[in-house]
Formats: structure tokens, C-alpha cells, sequence
């Protein structure tokens, strides 16, 4: 299984499922973070801490721990 | 004149406080990130013979958020109370794509609804058909862009026509699969219709924000459907519940069976961003994917830890350039207070008058106003970094060391707006969803130096250190500050905010050069607001301390008197009073009164210190300040000074808003307690430790 977390810088990925509920999940999701979405990976913080994506025309920030319970798929 | 009230509503970061103040003349706060308004702002104007009033609220991403935030249940509770006549929906042209998913949870509500799409200056090639959008669904679209004020009074003429008009059917349609289950429950409680009698129905409908007069059996629906508590409840005990229920469960398995999945507030987010995205695409034309300039500042502001490295220089120039572009007009404003004095003067007759303002009110005003360029320059660099976007990175950079510090990557947006002033930075905690970060980012704020506090660094730093390295002092002094923020996060966090782990979503928006008129009204509001607080706090204080320093009177004439009066009048013994306390410090009773009435406002420590030290002329300069502080001051005690005043208590307004946003009394105690003893430690050690190595 592969997360959003293993994605190197600049690739690109389709999310097949978010391994997440509640008040998280709804929030990945008003950011266009969901199923069938194609995210790209922009930049990583100093340590991988936080990350960088690309999701449609808007760019957001989430933490590793976030962007671990994101599964995806190479595209 | 008929009143129209158009409540705006949107994500955050479209633009919908820029566009109040465009319409009303207003100066709100404008910045570029997510989570600058966190309170009702209203403008008003009057146009073709009505009266619109504009109320903007706090950016929010959908209706039904589960995230109970002060700010989330703030924009749900105005929805809801109904007082207004119409939605204006403000999304942005450049993430129409997410925008629209809120329009979805609009045409939900029923009300009159407008979409306007702002910023469409920023487009491009791409285009929106706002037209074929309007038609789809069956609301007005109009597209501004508030920057170029393009298209405003169409937006106007649309809000009166609206007005005029009857409430349109809302054509909102979920997919067929959920659609037909929401109607088949529907059209049973109308059929059972007498059930609205039952008066727990209006708790449940003001619950969901519905008016009974406008009841849609389908939010009734919709809400059984969710399984939600609190309406299921109320139903359970009407005398249709039972076949109801059979109806809902058989309606349930099948959409979970047909969407593969049981949490229908999910699904239905889920369905919503679809139908936006297809709309999307279906009206919009040229949206290309194409490395933007953004991802090109991106790639050299944020890479790893060069982007730390860019950070701290930003840092360092904006606080060079405070202290040194910053001194140049000094001299003149002092020399100007110095002519106003000598001309002043000779037209006062009564001796006490002249006393009271020569002595007293001059001189404390001018030190005060002397260091009114310092701070522009320091608002300057803040509004910029607030304006251009650039916050976000550095959130986005330091999430992680912030972490590890129990603070969250948001909170460095207040932590920054802190060294400006205080109290906007306690307001801007708003933005951190938790509890938790944000009493941690209130605490911590206490120890981020605001800009009040410049001209008692400025005046120090000349007094005690070498020119030339005076920008890097104070440069020094405000990372100290930081660190010890940072620590005492840390120490909170060990220690009584426990907490899980917060989550961290944060938009990027994309670079804005800010236009001259949004830089310059924000640093000129700014300088009004601390040239106002100057005059009022300083004159009134400046008034107190010269009586308090001139009283009770003495009648003795030697050259030595004056010195003996001072010490001798109230001042002198409420000084004398405190010398227990900031003896250990050393701190003379000058220093220990400058620092009581410093908790009214900082910038009263530096009048505060120029009536004390300079009492034996009628004309007070600030030269004559750093000379004498230079006499009557060992640089130990120098040191400890700046040291307590890094550290103690912010001023007092902002002590008010601080014990309002952390919401319990008994914080405010712990600050008073916790900066106080802290500080006071803090200066002991410095004091020590100078006097040891020198
Ligand atoms: N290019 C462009 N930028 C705009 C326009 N309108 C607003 N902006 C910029 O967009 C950013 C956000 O503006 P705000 O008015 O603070 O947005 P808001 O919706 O009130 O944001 P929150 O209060 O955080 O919810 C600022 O940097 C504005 O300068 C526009 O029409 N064109
Ligand atoms: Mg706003």
C-alpha cells in the first residue's frame, strides 16, 4: 500500500482512498482531497515534517501524519 | 428608502472583506491567507434608493462541517438567525473548482442566493461562462474582480433586482441513486404533515436552521437519512415512527449498497464535490494545468532549509531596517517638538500650566513620537509579509519545528501580527481550531515583543551599546523573545494544555503583490491607531506622573532641591515603595515607576523615563535622555531592564482581549503570575551574570 507520504517530490498520483473519519476526512475533502482526485506532490518542509501538494488549481499544506492516511496510486 | 441586508459568505481568502471595503469605504483586514476575518464586519451604502448592508463574516468551507470552531458555528449560527434578505456567495475564479462545492451547501439553504466570482483579474486565457452556470443553477453569477473594481455596479443592480424578486425554486439535485430515497421519505412526512404540530419539532428545525413557516420536509429527510440524534429522537416518539423506520432502513441499505460506503455526511460531501467539479469543467474553458510563477517563488522560498535561511534574512532586514532607515527622521521630529516647546512656552502664563506642559505632556509626547518611523517600518514589513502570502510559507516551513515545541504551524500567523501589536495577534488565535494550540499561542504571544515596545529597545540600545552593532541587538532581543515563547510552548505543553496530536491542512494561496492602496491604508491606520494611543494614553499619563513627581510641594531653593522634590513627591515614594521588588533587579525607583506605568502602554516607559531623568530642564530631548540614562545606569542594570521589559505582562488593553479569547478568568491569572515571576527571574539572572563578567 502506498501513501501520499512515499510520494517523491514532483510526481503524481491518483487517491484511491482516505483511511480517515470525522471532522478529518471532511476537512480532506472541502480541500478536493478524495477518491479519484489527482494530487502532485510539490515541495517537502526541512525533515518531511509537512508537505506540499497540488490539488487542482489550489496548493495546501498537510503534515506527514495526514498525508500517511492518504492511499494512492502512481499515475 | 428600503434596507437590503446581503450577508456574504464564502470560503476563506476569496476576497469578501476587499470587497466590503470597496463598497463601503471601509478598512477591514485584508490579508493573503486563510482566516483573516474572525469576526462580523459591516459596510454599508446607499444605491438606486435602497439602503444595502453588507455583513462579511469569517471564511468557512462548507455548511455542515463537522469541526466545531468558534468561527465555524459563528458564519452557521448568522445563517441560520436569518437576518438577512440575501446570500451574496463570493468565490475565487482562480480555485473555482473548490469554491463551488460551498454553493452546493448554499442552494441547500433556503434563500435568495447571488454568485459573484471575484478575482477575475487574475484569469488569464482561462474564461467561466457565467451565463451557462446561472442557467444550470438558476441563481444569479456575476464576475468581479474587486481589485480592478470590475463589474461592481452590475453586482449592484443584481442584489436590487434580486431583492424585488420572488424567492426561485432551488433546482439542486443530488444523483438519482440518493435523490429518489430523499423523495420517497419525503413525500411520506408530507403525507403525514399534521406531525409538525408537535412542538419539539421547532427545537429540532431551529436546530438545523430551518424556519417552520419555510419547513422543507426534505432537510427532515435528509437528516433522518444521516441518522442524526437529535431529530431521529423527535421522530421516535411520533405515532408513524415505526413504518417510517422501516422506510428509512430499507431507503439505507440501499444507498449503502449502491455507494459502497455507511457514512452518508461523507457521501453526500462526497456527491456535492462531484456535481461542482463536473460544473466546473462543464462551464469553464482554458483552466490549464501550467507551472505557475508561484511554484517558481515556491521552489526557492520553501526548499528545505534554504527556505529557513531566506526566512531569518527577511527577518534580520526588517529589523535592521527598522532601527537604522528608522533614526534618520529623528532628529527632526525632536528638534520640531523642541521649536513647538520654545514657542509654547512664553504664551503659557500660569506657572504650573506651563510646568504641566513643557515638563510634562512635551517631552512625553515627543519621545514617544520620535520613534513613530520605527514603527512604520516594522508595520510596513508586517503588512507585507501578511499581504503577499509569504505567511503561509513560513507556517508551512516551520509546522515542523513548531511541533516539536507543542505549538502548531498556524500559530506563527499570530505569533508574527505580535510583533506588530498584541492585541490583533491575540484575535488572529482565533484561526487554530484547537483549544489547546490556542491557549498555547495566547501564552506564548506575551513574550513576542509588539511594536510598542521599539522605543524602549531603541532607546537602550543607543544608550548602552555601539552604534554599529545596534540593528543586530535588536535583532537579538526579539529572538530572544521568540525562544523564550517557544520554551514556555513547550513547557505548557508538558505540563498543564495535554493534548492529542491537531491535524494541519493549510491553503497556499497563490502570490498577490498587494496594490499601493492596500499597503498604505494598513500601515497609515496603523500609524493613526499609535499616534492616537500615543496622544491619549501619554498626554494622561504624562499628566499623573508629572503631578505625582511634582507633588506635595516643597519650599526649599537650593540647587539640590529639585532632586530632593523628586524623591520626596508621590512618585518618589510609591518608587521607593517597589525597591524591595526591583532592587534585586537593579533597577533605581525611576526605572521600577516607568515599568508600573508601562503596563498601561509600553510606549509610556520611554515618556515616563524622559520626565524622570530630565527634570531639570524645561526642555526635554532625547539626547539629553540617552545621557543621562548613560550616567544614572550601570550597564548590568541595562541589561536586566530590557530583559523584564522583553518579558513582563503585555499592556493593558491587550490583557483585556487576552482574557477574553482564552474565555476563563483563571487564565488571566495564570499570565499575571506566570510573566511576572518569569521575567522577574529571567532579569535577576541577566543582572548577575553582567555584573560577574564585568
Ligand atoms: N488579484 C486579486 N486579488 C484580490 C481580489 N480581491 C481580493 N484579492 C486579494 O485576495 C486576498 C484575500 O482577500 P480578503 O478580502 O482578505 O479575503 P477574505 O475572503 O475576506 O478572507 P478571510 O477573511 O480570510 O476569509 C488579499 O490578498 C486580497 O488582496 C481581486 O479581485 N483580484
Ligand atoms: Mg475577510
Amino acid at each position: 500500500m502506498k501513501t501520499l507520504l512515499d510520494c517523491e517530490k514532483a510526481c503524481v498520483v491518483k487517491v484511491l482512498k482516505l483511511n480517515t473519519k470525522g471532522d478529518l476526512k471532511q476537512r480532506l475533502i472541502s480541500f478536493g482531497i478524495m477518491k479519484e482526485a489527482i494530487v502532485e506532490v510539490l515541495e517537502h518542509a526541512p525533515g518531511k515534517s509537512t508537505i506540499e501538494i497540488k490539488v487542482g488549481k489550489m496548493r495546501v499544506a498537510l503534515r506527514a501524519q495526514e498525508a500517511e492516511l492518504i492511499e494512492v496510486q502512481k499515475i | 428608502m428600503k434596507k437590503i441586508r446581503v450577508i456574504l459568505i464564502g470560503e476563506s481568502n476569496v476576497g469578501k472583506t476587499s470587497l466590503i471595503n470597496l463598497l463601503g469605504n471601509k478598512y477591514f483586514k485584508v490579508s493573503n491567507f486563510s482566516g483573516t476575518t474572525v469576526e462580523k464586519n459591516i459596510a454599508s451604502l446607499k444605491y438606486k434608493n435602497h439602503e444595502i448592508e453588507f455583513i462579511d463574516l469569517p471564511g468557512i468551507y462548507s455548511i455542515d462541517e463537522y469541526a466545531q470552531t468558534e468561527i465555524n458555528l459563528l458564519v452557521k449560527r448568522k445563517i441560520q438567525e436569518n437576518k438577512y434578505d440575501i446570500i451574496l456567495n463570493i468565490a475565487s475564479a482562480t480555485i473555482l473548482d473548490r469554491n463551488l462545492n460551498l454553493s452546493m451547501d448554499l442552494l441547500e439553504q433556503k434563500s435568495k442566493l447571488i454568485l459573484a466570482i471575484n478575482m477575475i483579474d487574475e484569469l488569464g486565457d482561462a474564461s467561466i461562462n457565467s451565463e451557462l452556470l446561472s442557467d444550470i443553477l438558476n441563481i444569479d453569477v456575476i464576475q468581479i474582480s474587486t481589485k480592478n473594481s470590475t463589474n461592481i455596479t452590475p453586482l449592484l443592480d443584481t442584489i436590487v433586482k434580486v431583492y424585488s424578486e420572488d424567492l426561485k425554486i432551488n433546482t439542486f439535485k443530488y444523483p438519482k441513486a440518493l435523490e429518489q430515497e430523499l423523495n420517497m421519505i419525503e413525500s411520506f412526512l408530507s403525507t403525514n404533515s399534521n406531525y409538525l404540530t408537535d412542538k419539539s419539532l421547532d427545537v429540532a428545525l431551529a436546530y438545523i436552521g430551518v424556519k417552520k413557516s419555510e419547513l422543507k420536509d426534505r432537510y427532515i429527510a435528509m437528516k433522518l437519512l444521516e441518522k442524526d440524534t437529535e431529530i431521529t429522537k423527535i421522530v421516535s416518539f411520533l405515532h408513524f415512527y415505526n413504518p417510517l423506520k422501516k422506510l428509512l432502513d430499507n431507503a439505507r441499505s440501499r444507498i449503502y449498497n449502491y455507494y459502497d460506503t455507511q457514512d452518508l455526511l461523507y457521501l453526500k460531501k462526497e456527491l456535492k464535490q462531484n456535481l461542482a467539479h463536473s460544473l466546473f469543467l462543464q462551464t469553464t474553458e482554458n483552466f490549464v494545468h501550467k507551472s505557475t510563477l508561484t511554484n517558481k517563488i515556491d521552489k526557492l522560498l520553501i526548499s528545505n532549509l534554504s527556505g529557513i535561511a531566506i526566512f531569518l534574512f527577511i527577518m534580520w532586514v526588517i529589523f535592521e531596517s527598522t532601527f537604522y532607515i528608522g533614526s534618520i527622521p529623528m532628529l527632526y521630529i525632536e528638534e520640531g517638538f523642541n521649536i513647538l516647546g520654545t514657542f509654547l512656552g512664553p504664551l503659557i502664563d500660569s506657572p504650573n500650566l506651563k510646568s504641566l506642559i513643557i515638563g510634562g505632556i512635551l517631552p512625553g509626547l515627543s519621545a514617544v513620537m520620535m520613534f513613530l518611523p520605527n514603527i512604520l517600518i516594522l508595520f510596513l514589513g508586517i503588512t507585507l509579509l501578511e499581504t503577499t502570502g509569504y505567511l503561509t510559507r513560513v507556517s508551512f516551513l516551520l509546522d515542523g519545528v513548531l511541533q516539536k515545541f507543542g505549538l502548531h504551524g498556524q500559530s506563527i500567523i499570530p505569533l508574527i501580527i505580535g510583533f506588530g501589536c498584541t492585541v490583533p495577534a491575540y484575535m488572529a488565535t482565533r484561526m487554530l481550531e484547537s483549544k489547546k494550540d490556542k491557549l498555547i499561542t495566547l501564552f506564548s504571544l506575551g513574550f513576542i515583543s509588539c511594536s510598542a515596545k521599539l522605543p524602549v529597545y531603541v532607546l537602550f540600545i543607543s544608550a548602552f551599546f555601539k552604534p554599529s552593532a545596534s540593528g543586530n541587538i535588536l535583532f537579538g532581543i526579539y529572538i530572544f523573545g521568540v525562544l523564550v515563547a517557544l520554551l514556555s510552548a513547550k513547557f505548557l505543553n508538558k505540563t498543564i494544555f495535554k493534548a492529542s496530536k491537531e491535524t494541519y491542512i493549510m491553503e497556499l494561496p497563490q502570490y498577490r503583490l498587494p496594490s499601493f492602496k492596500l499597503i498604505y491604508m494598513s500601515v497609515w491606520l496603523k500609524s493613526i491607531s499609535y499616534v492616537k494611543k500615543a496622544g491619549i494614553y501619554i498626554t494622561l499619563i504624562s499628566m499623573l506622573i508629572w503631578f505625582a513627581s511634582s507633588y506635595p510641594k516643597y519650599d526649599v531653593v537650593d540647587s539640590n532641591t529639585r532632586f530632593y522634590k523628586l524623591e520626596h513627591s508621590y512618585l518618589g515614594q510609591l518608587g521607593k515603595s517597589l525597591e524591595p521588588i526591583f532592587k534585586p533587579l537593579g533597577f533605581d525607583w525611576k526605572m521600577s515607576v516607568s515599568l508600573m506605568s508601562g503596563m498601561a502602554a509600553k510606549e509610556v516607559i520611554v515618556s515616563t523615563l524622559s520626565i524622570l531623568y530630565v527634570v531639570e530642564q524645561n526642555n526635554s530631548n532625547n539626547n539629553e535622555l540617552i545621557k543621562k540614562l548613560r550616567v544614572s545606569i550601570d550597564f548590568a542594570s541595562a541589561v536586566s531592564f530590557i530583559v523584564f521589559i522583553t518579558l513582563y505582562l503585555p499592556c493593558f488593553a491587550a490583557t483585556i482581549v487576552f482574557t477574553k479569547e482564552s474565555g476563563e478568568i483563571k487564565y488571566l491569572f495564570y499570565l499575571v503570575f506566570f510573566t511576572l515571576s518569569f521575567s522577574w527571574l529571567a532579569s535577576y539572572s541577566a543582572y548577575n551574570i553582567v555584573r560577574m563578567m564585568t
